[in-house]
């Protein structure tokens, strides 16, 4: 199955804007340091651990108070009745699977990968950039983690042969905070920001990841979390302006789930975009954005028909007893679903491929 | 098959590795680039500060 032409001209033109916003942090910082005639790698103190309030808060969350407070989220779900009845059977032990293993597994891998891989790689570049002013960190490390983050999102759903990677994710006629992390493992552990920030962290952005990490992982699991904390901004008028700068900035539920609806036509979903996870900038830049304010009715693929988790999160080395799933051994690369056509285009288009399902 | 999905994993880690080179190479690059043109203005005004005194 090929790419379509219009999207892959799209993701070109995007791909060179891109690389001018992630030189634009340190060319601002160069001429910011220029301006000031300063030399912070001559100053140690510039290398020294932040502290205070909001450090000693991303100190708690980067441990196990992030744990805390996912857990909490989702009893908070629960009590809600968020979590339909179609979260029994094969979908709970996914996404039970899919929680612990970034935890169990995917963490002391990574830890490993920081530790002994790139120390044994570059053992004198530890610490190398570790006069980054802080702030100056913070704006690079936004930039080089989540533009990254956009981009391996948005690729597995533009890219057709990638989509079966992403498929899990978007397969839950559900939302809530547990939908974060269901993926397939293989898509987790080649996570190319994550990579990118560990790096980063390795010559010396330590104290700015800690800072973007949290707020990070705070925006992303409340923007898949089904408690709608967005809603209030939409209902009052006053809270408009807000919203509006709010709604372009981060991802809120209203867009991200959007992301995860089952139909595209209603107005109202969009799997066809909304790919930013911290930042719903890039798809405003982009022109990947629908923001609508409401929230999808229906969500998950609309042909899922329960693959086995085993399939879901370890595809393609063990496949779906599906038949026709896409994870299934002789599956399509992206199963045609001429539902999601507007009208009078389903011959023109072959399938929803190009802008991979949801 | 087993040859088909190795290839396939090998192609998504080659993308995957793509997308991160280029961030990378861009936010290093730059911060090298920062450090050593400014210790170069830097080094310029050295002489200037330092120079003995002739009173």
């Amino acid at each position: 199955m090929r790419m379509d032409r219009a999207v892959k001209e799209r993701i070109f033109r995007n791909a060179a804007l891109s690389l001018v916003i992630y030189a634009l942090p340190p060319a601002l910082m160069f001429a910011w340091l220029s301006l000031h005639r300063q030399t912070p790698w001559s100053h140690p103190a510039f290398t020294g651990h932040p502290t205070g309030l909001f450090w000693s808060f991303c100190e708690l969350l980067r441990g196990n108070g992030f744990l805390i407070f996912i857990i909490s989220l989702g009893l908070i779900e629960f009590s809600l009745g968020r979590y339909t009845e179609e979260w029994r059977g094969n979908e709970t032990v996914l996404d039970i699977v899919c929680f612990a293993l970034p935890r169990l597994v995917f963490a002391p891998f990574f830890a490993w990968f920081s530790l002994h891989v790139l120390p044994s790689i570059a053992p004198r570049e530890h610490n190398a950039f570790g006069w980054v002013p802080l702030f100056w960190g913070i704006l690079m490390l936004c930039v080089a983690d989540d533009l990254t983050h956009y981009w391996y999102h948005r690729l597995h759903h533009e890219v057709p042969w990638l989509w079966r990677f992403h498929r899990t994710h978007h397969s839950a006629p559900y939302m809530g905070m547990s939908m974060a992390s269901r993926q397939n493992a293989f898509f987790t552990i080649f996570f190319s920001q994550t990579y990118v920030t560990s790096i980063l962290v390795y010559l010396g952005l330590g104290p700015a990841a800690t800072a973007v990490l949290t707020i990070k992982s705070i925006i992303t699991i409340t923007a898949h979390s089904s408690v709608p904390w967005d809603k209030p901004f939409y209902q009052h008028k006053v809270l408009h302006p807000i919203a509006w700068v709010l709604e372009r900035t981060i991802s809120t539920p209203a867009t991200h789930h959007a992301h995860h609806a089952a139909t595209t036509d209603d107005g109202v979903g969009y799997y066809k975009g909304n790919f930013g996870n911290m930042f719903f900038l890039w798809d405003v830049l982009f022109g990947t954005a629908h923001i609508s304010r409401r929230y999808p009715k229906t969500y998950g693929i609309s042909h899922y028909q329960g693959d086995p988790w085993y399939a879901q999160v370890f595809w393609p080395v063990f496949k779906s007893n599906v038949p026709g799933s896409e994870l299934a051994s002789d599956g399509p690369i992206v199963r045609t679903d001429d539902s999601r056509l507007p009208s009078g285009a389903k011959d023109a288009i072959p399938a929803p491929a190009t802008s991979g399902g949801d | 098959m087993v040859l088909a999905d190795a290839s396939l994993l090998l192609k998504k880690i080659a993308v995957g590795v793509v997308i991160a080179a280029i961030p990378l190479l861009i936010v290093i690059g730059g911060l090298t680039l920062t450090r050593v043109v400014l210790e170069r203005q830097a080094g310029h005004q050295v002489p200037l500060q330092t120079q003995p005194s002739t009173h």
